[in-house]
């Protein structure tokens, strides 16, 4: 099997909670 | 209080520890039901724990992640081998950028549609500049598209 990445993983990121500390 | 709930949820997140920021989250909606941010960080910590089928139940259960959701819920779906309704998900998209296109690209490829996976990265090829983050992963991606589809 060819080496395939998952690259839609990276997109997801937890934003920022300084507003809200 | 709930201040401080967040405080702890930020400091759980930025070390990893899902599980303890998934109940803390659950804190947080206990006393404000629809907080946007609780609900979203939950989100993504079912995510990171590998928890497709309750992060789509949540997405589900609640308006505003449905609403503003879409790529996650694709995203799980796809990754819960549930290929053909991440598909509908993604294909739903109005106006998909960058990350959308990649999941969609990634789906057709499990599902083992390489001609129009390796179409998807050729235009996010062309749609993205030098230096994007991920060129070197797609070009490989695009590869073994090519060479799946034989
Ligand atoms: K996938």
């Amino acid at each position: 099997k060819p080496l395939f990445f998952d690259i839609a993983l990276n997109h997801i990121e937890f934003p920022s909670l300084e507003h809200r500390t | 209080q709930v201040r401080t709930l967040f405080q702890e949820l930020d400091k759980h997140v930025a070390q990893e520890r899902f599980e303890k920021a998934v109940s803390v989250a659950d804190k947080i909606l206990a006393i404000q039901k629809d907080d946007r941010d609780a609900l979203y960080h939950k989100l993504l910590c079912l995510i990171f724990l590998s928890h497709f089928t309750k992060a789509v139940s949540l997405i589900d259960s609640n308006p505003q992640l449905k609403e503003h959701c879409a790529f996650e819920k694709a995203y799980c779906l796809s990754r819960d081998k549930k290929l053909q309704e991440a598909l509908d998900v993604v294909k739903a998209i109005r106006e998909p950028s960058t990350r959308e296109k990649d999941l969609h690209a990634q789906v057709l490829y499990r599902l083992e549609n390489y001609e129009e996976s390796a179409a998807v990265y050729a235009t996010l090829a062309k749609n993205t500049s030098d230096e994007d983050d991920f060129q070197l992963e797609r070009a490989t991606n695009l590869s073994a598209a090519y060479a799946c589809a034989g």
